[in-house]
């Protein structure tokens, strides 16, 4: 491989790499639900610790 | 897949087992969480001030922080792991970590999507780690492309993108890692340090090694993937 061949194919490569910066996958809507799922959910053991912690001690 | 990432959880605040949480019926996700976050002062809060919301009671933060960082950690998790579903999985557990560490989170120490990053990748280890010690392919190529995509054009940049994916693949983990942050997700090389606890220095050349596979690999396909014409 000669030099004009190596700068060529990182050439290419940079191009691949800015293609694949345009078609970045989408997140998939099914995932996002279950990212807020567990977001509501640890919200609210959060919400029931604190409560807990608030409580006076007898 | 779920089951082996519940395994990795070796950290004393991962001990708890979520995996009921999906099925539970009192969940919905209408009202606060599906509405979008009114901006201040004209320009959307940042990570920091989201997730100090999200601890305060706001739900709408999580819905926000999940539409800023939930592609960007899917995005690098598929990259590095070739595999949709394994990239769901890593991607709905690096979140859930980022529930959970949203209390303790010090504003101005580190960037979220640094942490968030750091998160994923180290998942994404564990992952390939036990597979390596079980009966999975390390290096599985990625899964075909939807043959349905019918143009021609569609279809070469599907294909370019399939012999990136596949060329990184064939490079080491941590080479793979350095280039996907540093070419894909655009970080800076001392960010990527961060993440990848390691020297700037070693990022650099993970990177330039991984470069200069990666151009050897794709040399070999250039008729294949049009660029033989030059």
């Amino acid at each position: 491989m000669t030099m004009a061949d190596t700068n060529e194919d990182l050439n290419q490569l940079d191009t691949l790499f800015a293609e694949a910066r345009h078609s970045r996958p989408d997140m998939p809507e099914s995932l996002r639900t279950r990212v807020l799922a567990d977001a509501m959910s640890v919200q609210a053991e959060q919400k029931g610790h604190g409560a807990m912690l608030q409580q006076p001690a007898r | 897949m779920a089951k082996n990432l519940a395994k990795s959880r070796d950290r004393a605040w991962d001990k708890t087992d979520f995996s009921g949480v999906l099925q539970r019926p009192d969940i919905s996700l209408g009202g606060a969480f599906s509405e979008g976050l009114p901006e201040v002062s004209g320009s959307p809060p940042d990570d920091d001030a989201l997730l100090a919301r999200l601890v305060a009671g706001d739900g709408r933060a999580a819905a926000v922080l999940t539409d800023r960082l939930g592609p960007r950690a899917y995005g690098v998790a598929l990259r590095v792991l070739g595999n949709p579903a394994e990239a769901e999985d890593v991607t709905q557990e690096a979140m859930l970590r980022l529930w959970r560490m949203a209390p303790d989170w010090q504003p101005g120490q580190a960037r979220v999507s640094t942490w968030l990053y750091r998160v994923v990748m180290n998942l994404c280890i564990d992952l390939k780690r036990r597979q390596r010690g079980g009966y999975l392919d390390l290096d599985a190529v990625p899964e075909p492309t939807d043959p349905a995509k019918g143009a021609p054009e569609q279809m070469q940049d599907d294909a370019r993108n399939d012999a990136l994916q596949a060329a990184l693949m064939q490079l080491p983990e941590r080479q793979r890692q350095a280039v996907i942050l540093r070419h894909l997700e655009e970080l800076a090389n001392p960010e990527i340090a961060t993440i990848m606890d390691i020297s700037v220095e070693a990022v650099e050349s993970l990177t330039a090694r991984g470069k200069r596979a990666l151009a050897g690999m794709l040399a070999k396909r250039r008729e294949e993937l049009g660029y033989d014409d030059g």
